[in-house]
């Protein structure tokens, strides 16, 4: 399978962006999908292949349209519930509770 | 992080972040804290000081350089660094014949043990999509201009092996200390972007 993800020789995007003083995490969620995704490797809820195949498989004009640690969310998702660890149900739900009390967050 | 204005609804993906995070730590899969504290190794423990150091003890001690080439993943135990994830460690001696550069075509794998994580521009589509095709043109980018009798040799990581650079050691910097040595390495130099400073700078 062709992957989106797969841009070794791919044309048309332009120069390489540098920014030297960039925080390492841009946001208190990036750092959090991060250290989340390690715990849940480390706690054999599912391995790297799979964590790199789920975002390898994600639509290509998503994967474009979001930034990196989006795709690693994107992959969390994905495999939590197609696991069975979490169940779409439970996830919905949480989401809906937070977003309520988002100023909390 | 500091949050700044408690009243504005949080993004997206920090709701979604903290629905699993939230789920999982009610599942038992991680520890309260637990995010903290990995946050904390990569922010203040992990990063390129540590691959200086690996650099600068290889152009200091010619045994040490030498097991680092044949085998990273062993040599690194010397400096107490080892695999998070089990992953090899190859280290790519730069030479005046041959430069190496590393990247991941497919994501963002990296050599975190010695370097850290990632910069922004590493993971990014234009750097992994052009460094394979056009090397040359992209270090130029980065005022890297390597020589047309030098060939350029890229790396693509892979989760099972990680790659870091041995940039060459700067002239005239003969009688200088390992400690001294370590202030001229910098993370481009060990990705292969960029080059040691020169002794003259600092």
């Amino acid at each position: 399978m062709h992957s989106i993800a797969d841009m070794g020789g791919m044309q048309g995007f332009g120069p390489v962006v540098r920014n030297d003083d960039e925080p390492l995490f841009k946001a208190e969620w990036e750092e959090t999908t991060f250290a989340v995704n390690l715990l849940l490797l480390a706690a054999g809820c599912f391995n790297i292949d799979e964590s790199r195949h789920s975002m390898e498989r994600m639509a290509p004009l998503e994967y474009l349209k979001t930034s990196y640690f989006e795709h690693w969310l994107h992959s969390l998702e994905d495999l939590l519930i197609a696991k069975g660890i979490v169940t779409r149900e439970e996830y919905d739900a949480r989401l809906a509770q937070l977003a309520v009390k988002g100023s909390d967050l | 992080m500091s949050h700044q204005d408690h009243t504005v609804p949080p993004s997206d993906p920090a709701l979604r972040i903290k629905a699993i995070e939230t789920l999982m730590v009610e599942k038992g899969k991680i520890d309260p804290g637990a995010v903290a504290e990995i946050v904390d190794i990569f922010q203040n423990k992990l990063g390129p000081r540590v691959g200086a150091k690996v650099v600068a003890r290889a152009w200091t001690d010619p045994d040490f350089k030498q097991r680092l080439l044949a085998d990273g993943t062993e040599a690194l135990k010397e400096l107490n660094v080892s695999g998070l994830q089990g992953e090899a460690m190859v280290v790519l001696e730069t030479t005046p014949e041959v430069h190496n550069v590393i990247v991941c075509t497919l994501c963002s794998c990296y050599p975190w043990t010695v370097l850290g994580l990632p910069p922004t521009w590493y993971k990014s589509a234009p750097y992994r999509s052009r460094i394979v095709i056009e090397p040359r043109a992209v270090l130029a980018e980065f005022g890297l201009k390597i020589s047309s009798d030098c060939e350029v040799r890229v790396y693509d990581s892979n989760a099972e092996i990680r790659y870091m650079v041995l940039p060459m050691r700067p002239d005239a910097t003969e009688d200088w200390s390992e400690e001294r040595l370590v202030e001229l390495v910098t993370r481009d130099s060990m990705i292969g972007t960029g080059i040691p400073l020169s002794p003259h700078r600092s």
